[in-house]
């Protein structure tokens, strides 16, 4: 019995030491940047090595590094993105649940052919095709564009997915009846399906605002101009052309981080249930 | 119109945008890169001056030192990024299965995207002020030149996309654990399992599909890998992070061979294809 418990209690202490060292690599880089985003760079440096309590006080402190960024021109790469992964939010709704409706409930010719055609899409990683598709906009015109960051977006495989799951656990027989008494498809879908759905529109939105919020490849070759510039390509300029002021790249890094971190755990339990649902039943 | 035909009708209409976004904007340009690898590109302002050179753009890759240490990097860096991401995720998965609080706090870094957390760790690891040479000191160890070594620069790059990636992969996991019923284990419990038994024997089997499943995700996303070579180490040093998606981002943004980029792109999206392949056969085994 006895060794049972002291095997128990180094189970645990095991345990605890296993938690408190990922802990450590996971959040001290959140608190370092935090801590010195206000501070002076010569006190940064001065602090770094060998670390200390003083390494993590953020004394003293100035608003100087977040004045300068927006300096630099990030205020409008924030603006920018936020239209960008708005307005790619908005459409992307309508016309990924509108696929997810057809696939949950609605029996055609070609059906699996262009389910599958969806599920593809979204296994092959945006980036893989990002070199032929900068070939293709900018044939077309769209170099340096809003259009070139949004349209490409619009399309999601994953939240397809996600929709057609919620979807599938609403009663077929609600449709029927409604079908029954005369409202078209398109009622059906946007009156009934599109109300009932809450949850799945927050999953969706959260998906696609992150998905444009962090995109960095193709805003990198699309779009690279100032006046179109995102904030993940904004956030790299400043840590190549100014790689020394660390305390500007610890500010701009705190504002584009600190809009997903807030959403994330807003609606953590919309987010996980949906993806991890999509992916097990999927 | 019959009932039947209005259904078509209305199902046709919902999918044509999403059909035609695919077609159009992922379809198309993986359709013309195969063709487009073909020939020698050049870029006029808007227009595309094409000269068809065969397979030229693969037999100079065929003869080049460099193309080949890049795959060799990609798949040294997805042989060992891929294991040790989903490893250290099903750990944290088992550990944290019943902890919801502590399991949020390593969800953290999901808010952080990959160029933003390559910024922070390039200043973290950096030789001479970084904290993290700053904590070695504090523990009595030598500091590291991590990015500024060859032999260093690649792990480097791994500790980064494992800090994103663990808790994502985590999620998967941990809803997996969530769906085995309990039932199972107290079987277990009353045939006298330990614990570990019970994790060896119960939930990873159990867990099989999902593993392969986030395991092959995992690897289609590090293929394409880009954000820590193009923000910290440019390729270098002396080529040991330079993983394919750079060397076509190179060729094309950099030198203006947009035919040895789409070469490339190609190479590595047969690559991504292949593994795809792979999940999609997994996927069907999962009963669509």
């Amino acid at each position: 019995m006895n060794i049972g418990r002291s095997k128990k209690t180094l189970l645990r202490a095991s345990w605890w030491l296993a938690i408190l060292f990922g802990l450590i690599f996971t959040i001290l880089p959140f608190v370092w940047i935090l801590v010195s985003s206000p501070r002076p760079n010569y006190i940064i440096f001065r602090y770094t090595t060998p670390l200390s309590w003083r390494t993590f006080t953020p004394v003293p402190a100035t608003w100087q590094p977040y004045i300068a960024i927006f300096q630099k021109g990030y205020g409008r790469a924030l603006v920018n993105t936020t239209f960008v992964a708005l307005t790619t939010v908005l459409c992307g709704i309508v016309i990924n649940s509108m696929a997810g409706f057809v696939f949950a409930k609605l029996e055609f010719p070609a059906k699996t052919f262009l389910f599958v055609l969806v599920i593809l899409t979204f296994l092959v990683p945006f980036e893989a095709t990002a070199i032929p598709l900068f070939i293709l906009i900018r044939r077309i015109g769209w170099y340096d564009s809003y259009h070139a960051l949004i349209v490409p977006g619009l399309a999601n495989g994953i939240v397809v997915l996600m929709y057609r799951q919620f979807f599938l656990g609403i009663p077929t027989a609600l449709m029927e009846s409604a079908r029954v008494d005369g409202a078209s498809w398109w009622r059906i879908y946007w009156d009934i399906f599109l109300p009932m759905s809450k949850p799945a529109h927050i999953c969706a939105a959260l998906i696609i605002f992150f998905f444009q919020w962090e995109s960095f490849l193709w805003p990198l070759m699309a779009a690279p101009g100032e006046k179109y510039r995102v904030i993940q390509v904004a956030i790299t300029y400043l840590s190549t052309e100014y790689g020394l002021l660390w305390n500007e790249q610890f500010a701009a890094a705190v504002v584009a981080a600190s809009i997903p971190l807030v959403l994330i755990f807003r609606f953590q339990k919309y987010y996980v249930r949906g993806m991890s649902g999509t992916e097990i039943k999927g | 119109m019959t009932e039947r035909q209005a259904r078509y009708r209305a199902a046709y209409l919902f999918i044509c945008p999403i059909i035609a976004l695919l077609v159009i904007f992922r379809l198309y340009p993986v359709a013309s890169a195969f063709w487009e690898s073909l020939y020698q590109l050049q870029f006029q302002g808007r227009v595309m001056e094409k000269i068809y050179v065969g397979l030229r753009n693969f037999q100079d890759l065929w003869g080049e030192p460099i193309f080949w240490k890049s795959l060799w990097v990609t798949l040294k860096f997805n042989l060992i990024v891929n294991p040790l991401q989903i490893g250290l995720a099903l750990i944290l998965a088992l550990l944290l299965n019943l902890h919801k609080n502590v399991r949020t706090i390593y969800m953290l870094p999901l808010g952080v995207s990959l160029p933003i957390a390559s910024i922070i760790w390039r200043i973290i690891l950096d030789p001479n002020q970084g904290i993290a040479n700053g904590l070695l000191k504090l523990v009595g160890i030598t500091p590291q030149p991590f990015f500024t070594s060859a032999d260093q620069a690649l792990w480097s790059v791994i500790i980064i996309a494992t800090w994103k990636g663990l808790a994502f992969w985590m999620i998967f996991l941990v809803a997996g654990l969530q769906n085995i019923p309990s039932t199972c284990y107290e079987a277990a419990r009353i045939d006298g399992a330990n614990l570990w038994q019970e994790v060896v024997h119960i939930s990873i089997p159990l867990l099989r599909r999902i593993i392969l499943f986030v395991l092959v995700v995992d690897t289609s996303v590090n293929f394409v890998l880009f954000a820590p070579m193009y923000i910290i180490t440019r390729g270098g040093p002396t080529f040991s992070t330079n993983v394919l998606m750079y060397e076509a981002y190179r060729s094309g943004f950099t030198y203006q061979d947009w035919g040895r980029a789409m070469a490339i792109a190609i190479i590595l999206l047969v690559i991504v294809l292949v593994i795809v392949g792979i999940q999609f056969k997994a996927f069907q085994t999962r009963e669509y």
